[in-house]
């Protein structure tokens, strides 16, 4: 039997993927499904999708999409996030507003990057311009949470992230992990701490210092 | 198969997040379903059921109910496959219908499987706990007592019997010295883990002092100590991220 690692609590690459994969997109079918039991609706286990009519838009999960896409039964619109003009303002966002993240979707590194890979067409001439956009964005971001990350200082009960997309989440979390619960263990020896809870000003006596319990 | 009272939610959960866009029909019955696309809540349900439990340090209570509904809705849509047409469009579906049904399929396993392996990591602590026995399905529950036992047979075989006489115990450090069971790795609950709040809470205690207390609002993702929010976890406040 393999004991538990580590690296079984975290998600791989190939499962953020997954995961970004049932974002729905707009699609232009060139086929029609014609189901009379089912209202011409496509019903599979992730639900009911369609109608499908040639040049009629319909939504789908990206995986459907892609899926369709390479057997060319049809194109995919580009999610309105991922126009030029509107990358170029959340860039613009990202660089004068230090302290904040600008809302992305959630998955947006993994979707553009499963656009970029499979559908490059859907981009038309555009493609090079968002490519560049959305790397930059992504590097912005990663810069900004670096410089977060260097002002963990000490132990917190909470730390509010702002607006951070999955992928972004997924990298920092086994240094957050490792650093915050550093922080945590080594806080019954703050003598800091220790001094604070001994110098709690009471009316009449003074209380012993308070024991902190801590789990197994 | 759960039915619906016409509309009806029928989740505990608050969330925007694993919520239908429209919950009267469920998915999977071959009726007229109505023109408008509609997700799968169940699958959704599960993928949050999955990343729950990849990222708590401790087991979780076992989601049956939703573990059976998504095994029936598979051997429905397996059937639905074998009745394939053989026109282009046909292919077209019984190619989409399969890829659906292999992504359902890998998050029923990545949901077992992940319970599994922190089954077998804390198996002498889950077993030595009522609580936490009850949280496992009939099948976990058979599973870790047979682990448990081949695990202890193995190791025995192995090294333990070969040991000086009082360090010769499967549970114990000394047999003599030790007052109670001391080798039982227990998961740590005060790691920290990433947190999507899916409804308003207000203010929340997060030590047992109750001093520090954080604001959680709907839609806040955070990282925080996952003792703090263990119950507000179980009651579906929040979501693991």
């Amino acid at each position: 039997m393999v004991h538990l690692q580590e690296t079984d609590l975290l998600f791989t690459p190939a499962e953020l993927e997954f995961f970004a994969e049932d974002e729905e997109v707009e699609i232009v079918p060139n086929f029609q499904l014609q189901d009379l039991v089912n209202d011409d609706m496509l019903n599979i286990a992730a639900g009911t999708y369609g109608p499908f009519r040639p040049s009629s838009i319909t939504q789908v999960p990206l995986w459907m999409a892609l899926m369709l896409h390479k057997r060319r039964k049809c194109r995919i619109n580009p999610p309105a996030w991922m126009a030029a003009a509107q990358l170029e303002a959340v860039l613009e966002g990202e660089r004068n507003r230090p302290e904040k993240f600008q809302a992305l979707p959630f998955h947006y590194q993994e979707v553009a990057h499963l656009l970029f890979t499979h559908a490059k067409d859907s981009f038309g001439g555009d493609l090079v311009q968002v490519q560049d956009l959305v790397a930059e964005v992504a590097r912005v971001r990663r810069n900004k949470i670096q410089a977060g990350l260097r002002e963990l200082q000490s132990a917190l009960s909470a730390v509010k992230l702002l607006d951070l997309g999955y992928m972004e989440v997924n990298q920092i979390r086994p240094f957050f992990k490792a650093s915050l619960d550093r922080f945590f263990r080594l806080l019954p020896l703050d003598p800091e701490r220790q001094e604070a809870a001994e110098a709690e000003p009471t009316p009449g006596q003074r209380p012993p210092p308070r024991q902190l319990r801590r789990g197994t | 198969m759960e039915e619906d009272a016409g509309g009806a939610m029928r989740r505990l959960s608050l969330s925007p997040l694993t919520a239908p866009r429209n919950n009267s029909q469920l998915p999977f019955t071959p009726v007229a379903a109505s023109t408008e696309r509609e997700r799968s809540s169940d699958l959704l349900d599960l993928r949050n059921a999955y990343v729950n439990e990849k990222v708590a340090p401790e087991l979780l209570d076992y989601q049956g109910d939703l573990v059976t509904r998504v095994e029936e809705l598979i051997k429905h849509q397996e059937t639905l496959l074998a009745d394939a047409e053989q026109t282009p469009v046909g292919e077209l579906v019984r190619l989409m219908r399969a890829q659906s049904l292999t992504r359902a399929r890998y998050l029923l396993r990545a949901y077992l499987r992940t319970r599994l392996l922190k089954l077998e990591r804390f198996c002498v602590s889950v077993l030595n706990d009522p609580a936490k026995l009850d949280q496992l399905s009939p099948a976990e529950n058979h599973c870790a007592q047979d682990y448990f036992y081949e695990e202890g047979r193995g190791v025995k075989e192995a090294v333990l019997q070969h040991m000086p006489e009082n360090f010769q115990s499967v549970l114990k450090q000394h047999s003599k010295l030790s007052l109670e069971k001391d080798i039982m790795p227990a998961p740590n609950l005060d790691a920290y883990v990433f947190v999507r709040v899916l409804a308003d809470c207000g203010q929340v205690a997060m030590d047992a002092a109750g001093d520090e207390t954080v604001e959680l609002s709907e839609g806040d993702l955070l990282v925080t100590r996952y003792r703090g929010i263990r119950d507000l976890l179980r009651d579906k406040w929040l979501q693991l991220v």
